[in-house]
């Protein structure tokens, strides 16, 4: 029985390195998250950032966390293909503890890795079947446990409080883990009006292996009720109510052995953030310390037989091109709802201020 | 996690030069002079730590504190951000 250790999602940028560089030097950083595959070229990595990498490899301290992967893509494409190649190597090159991705559909089918935002795909049996495939595929390449975060974003209170069940039947077949990320639980929680204790029990949390904690930003949208919508924008401190809900979480999640801070470098723009970014660190460290909890260790993943092609969906490839296209050219979120025909997705039960941010998103990430 | 001496060293030998290209020298000598706190003005690349008590992010920094400039956008052509992009 041990407890957690706490880390963060590593930034290459020199800010991030001059505002984490006091816990680095104090020691207070026991485990490392990566997004591998945000990289463009690997000779484009920084030196001092490899040299990190590499010694939390070399610790059984690294984890890996792919971002463009797009899970639930329809039709299997160059997309998934080279990002596999890209994992086969990566994982030849530093020593991953578990390898990681997220729940949803990238919104622009561009390999270009500065364009799109994840999108929720319709909880039904087909994209069930196309999640397991990839999830097979990724832990096929990587040979490590592999795991899913839950998505801030969603368009209905329908999927918030199913997402949790679908994530459970994601993973089954590999064995996998979920990443709990309690700020896209506060995400959904704050604009669907839900008590984030009553979503977290949503969850199958004897699966979560892996806890993110971040900050985000308000959006205000006239849709709302309560004039703004909550974005995971990972660039503001870490919310009261989400170091709320953390001990509590840790107490229900018996086998979750990492939490990971994550804010982007390019919010660390002065010492008063650097300060405030080491302050939330130090914030999560004394409540680890507090909590009773502890993990015990479990087995993940499982030896994968993969004997059939890609699953592949055309009905749901043409309506995830449809959905992206539309958001990107109708600004009308009324008209969307009205006019937009999808045979797999509920579209009378989303939420108007839910679509008005997949537009700016979309236009965002265009 | 403990990181090795020779990688800590290596990574303020990092910062120290990124400061020395982007922060510009004080015009007033490098001692307590101009200092709000009494104490010396931090070296060009010097590392501010904090105090591991939790801080007041209300209170201003003092004047001491040199700022590194964050880097434009186009600077970090090669990486997006992970995540937050809800």
């Amino acid at each position: 029985m041990s407890k957690p250790l706490l880390g963060l999602s590593m930034m290459p940028q020199l800010q991030f390195l001059q505002a984490t560089y006091p816990l680095f030097e104090k020691g207070k950083i026991d485990v490392l998250e990566w997004s591998f595959d945000l990289i463009q070229n690997e000779e484009d990595k920084p030196e001092w950032l490899h040299n990190i990498l590499e010694e939390f490899s070399s610790q059984q301290r690294l984890i890996g966390h792919g971002v463009l992967f797009s899970l639930f893509d329809a039709k299997w494409t160059g997309r998934q293909k080279n990002w596999l190649e890209l994992l086969k190597k990566e994982v030849k090159r530093y020593s991953y503890t578990h390898i990681t991705e997220h729940f949803g559909f990238m919104s622009s089918s561009s390999e270009n890795f500065h364009k799109g935002c994840p999108f929720p795909v319709p909880l039904n049996s087909t994209t069930l079947e196309i999640g397991i495939d990839r999830l097979k595929r990724i832990q096929d390449v990587a040979n490590l446990p592999v795991g899913i975060e839950n998505l801030a974003f969603a368009f209905s209170e329908q999927d918030v409080k199913e997402q949790g069940e679908f994530l459970q039947k994601l993973i089954e077949p590999i064995n996998g883990f979920i990443i709990l990320d309690l700020h896209n639980l506060y995400c959904q929680s704050m604009n669907f009006d839900i008590n984030i204790l009553d979503l977290i029990h949503l969850y199958p949390l004897d699966k979560v292996k892996e806890i993110h904690v971040s900050g985000g930003s308000w959006q205000e949208s006239i849709y709302a009720k309560s004039g703004k919508v909550r974005r995971d924008t990972h660039d503001e401190k870490i919310p009261e109510e989400v170091f709320d809900v953390l001990p509590i979480a840790l107490e229900k999640c018996a086998h979750c052995e990492f939490v990971i801070f994550e804010q982007l470098g390019e919010s660390l723009n002065n010492p008063i953030d650097a300060l405030e970014f080491q302050n939330d660190y130090y914030r999560l460290q004394e409540i680890i310390s507090k909590t009773k909890a502890s993990f015990q260790k479990q087995s993940w993943g499982k030896e994968i037989i993969l004997n059939a092609p890609p699953v592949e969906d055309l009905l749901l490839d043409e309506e995830q091109k449809l959905l992206c296209k539309t958001l990107l050219e109708t600004k009308d979120c009324h008209s969307i709802k009205d006019n937009l025909k999808l045979q797999n997705w509920n579209i009378e039960n989303w939420d108007l201020s839910m679509i008005d941010t997949a537009i700016r998103l979309s236009e965002k990430w265009s | 996690m403990k990181l090795s001496q020779a990688l800590l060293s290596s990574l303020l030998v990092t910062l120290a030069g990124c400061s020395e290209k982007v922060v510009p020298k004080p015009e007033i000598p490098e001692d307590n002079e101009g200092s709000t706190t009494g104490q010396p003005n931090p070296k060009s690349g010097q590392i501010i730590q904090p105090e591991e008590t939790p801080l007041d992010p209300t209170v201003a920094p003092s004047d001491s504190v040199q700022v590194i400039p964050p880097k434009k956008a186009e600077d970090h052509y090669y990486y997006c951000p992970p995540c937050g992009r809800g």
